[in-house]
């Protein structure tokens, strides 16, 4: 167990202070609050941007599909860069086990998603909190936060480090980039309906309506609920069982 | 012709067999897809451009490459690789989009297949050429990609900027967006001219320089 947290550990920290994680996080904060920032401007063209929960909604839909984005291209090489490098190697003359090092890799890439996703989420909100234009008390911004950290964010991480970490270290990067822009794109032009969403959405599917409503349609569709959370956490652990599965990967099994 | 022949060794199988599978892809695409999705403007100016951005950035590594040292201490010009390596590149994601465009125009003849060709080089041509630079300004792998497919998502997402009134002159994919009057034209016709004037600043900077 101490060897697993020691691959999580490291994992995290390594990734947890990349420069390249700043520089998405910063620049889809910014792109994020370009687009709905409540300025004069975006409040005449957004009509429920005054509430917290609209702005989480929104937030999910446009700045996080695009930092999610960002996190697959930062998590993508984890696996094959310990081969690149040559510290697969030296981890394999540790005395740690494949599942070790595999569950360290996964696990220590979900937390740092989740962690990076969280601090998105919340500087968005608190700038939000400190600019808007209205009497919003914190606890209106603070229940919507935690509500999308636990209903939207824990799988969209789960789905995002666990596919990313591990399907590169079982198919070409390139076939996984082409896949996922496939799967970014149909998000991308996905429109918000109060109808059941497509379940395969990474940020934009039903599981998002659990935070905000549309005022004329109050009313929570379950159906695409549960599909779209089966379908982002079944990606996440189909791919570990594959890499799981992959017998090439560690040293006996060679 | 030598240098192309050794770039495509360099290439090897790999590419051949994810453009073919992509080829697959859109076929059975094409066929199952009901009538509401036009398959020949988001194919072809939307996700094939960046999938030939995407080629470059992985398979056409400059500063990324593992041996980038030893070419540019032996070259006299980076210009020359820099340009051999793209264009090998993007010749062959071109073929591959353009039997996709003729299976795609056999199934659904949504769009004139010369019209399906100028819509998809603009936007490709513009994304590679970001690209390339990538290439030449970071020494890690993956991050042209991301830099690129960052634009690539953004521009997606930010269709409601056309209300802008110069947006809709440098906006990628302006067809996509609905624009089918005479502006997409001045449109692709911008963005093949802003992606020359950037190649004539890679060939001016690096034609003399090895690195």
């Amino acid at each position: 167990m101490r060897k697993l947290l020691s691959v999580i550990y490291y994992e995290y920290i390594m990734q947890l202070k990349r420069i390249a994680t700043l520089g998405v996080l910063a620049c889809t904060v910014v792109l994020t609050l370009l687009d709905s920032f409540p300025s004069a401007k975006n409040l005449a063209r957004l009509e429920f941007l005054l509430q917290p929960s609209y702005f989480i909604y929104r937030t999910l839909s446009f700045g996080a599909l695009i930092f999610a984005f960002g996190l697959m291209f930062l998590l993508s090489n984890r696996m094959t860069i310990d081969r690149k490098t040559g510290m697969d190697q030296l981890i394999m003359a540790s005395p740690v086990t494949k599942s070790q090092y595999i569950l360290g890799k996964l696990i220590g890439g979900f937390i740092y998603t989740f962690t990076v996703f969280s601090i998105f989420l919340t500087i968005n909100i608190l700038i939000f909190y400190i600019c808007v234009p209205a009497d919003v008390s914190f606890s209106e911004c603070l229940i919507p936060l935690i509500k999308a950290l636990i209903t939207n964010i824990l799988p969209i991480s789960i789905f995002i480090s666990f596919t990313s970490v591990a399907l590169p270290a079982i198919v070409d990067v390139r076939l996984f980039y082409a896949l996922a822009s496939v799967l970014f794109i149909l998000n991308a032009v996905s429109v918000d309906s109060s109808d059941k969403m497509p379940f395969y959405l990474v940020t934009s599917g039903d599981l998002k309506k659990l935070i905000w409503l549309h005022p004329k349609f109050p009313y929570i569709n379950t159906d695409g609920i549960l599909p779209n959370l089966i379908f982002l956490l079944g990606c996440g652990l189909i791919s570990t069982a594959l890499l799981l599965l992959r017998r090439k990967i560690w040293r006996n099994e060679q | 012709m030598s240098q192309v022949k050794n770039e495509l060794k360099i290439l090897g199988i790999n590419p051949i067999l994810i453009f073919s599978s992509i080829v697959v892809v859109f076929t059975i695409i094409a066929i199952f897809a009901g009538e509401m999705l036009n398959l020949s403007l988001i194919g072809f100016e939307v996700i094939f451009p960046f999938i030939a951005a995407m080629s470059i950035g992985e398979w056409g590594k400059i500063k990324a490459d593992d041996n980038y040292d030893l070419i540019a201490a032996q070259g006299k010009s980076l210009f020359s690789w820099v340009l051999y390596r793209s264009a090998t590149i993007f010749a062959t994601v071109t073929l591959f989009a353009i039997i996709c465009m003729v299976i795609v125009f056999h199934i659904r003849s949504e769009m004139p297949l010369p019209e399906m060709i100028f819509v998809y080089i603009s936007p490709a041509f513009m994304l590679t050429t970001l690209t390339v630079m990538c290439n030449l300004i970071f020494t890690h792998e993956h991050v042209s990609t991301l830099v690129c497919g960052i634009i690539w998502l953004l521009a997606m997402l930010s269709r409601s900027m056309l209300r802008y009134p110069v947006v809709e002159y440098i906006y990628p994919f302006i067809r996509y967006a609905g624009y089918h009057d005479r502006i997409w034209f001045i449109n692709k016709t911008v963005l093949i001219t802003l992606s020359a004037v950037i190649w004539t600043g890679i060939f001016a900077v690096y034609c003399k320089k090895n690195r």
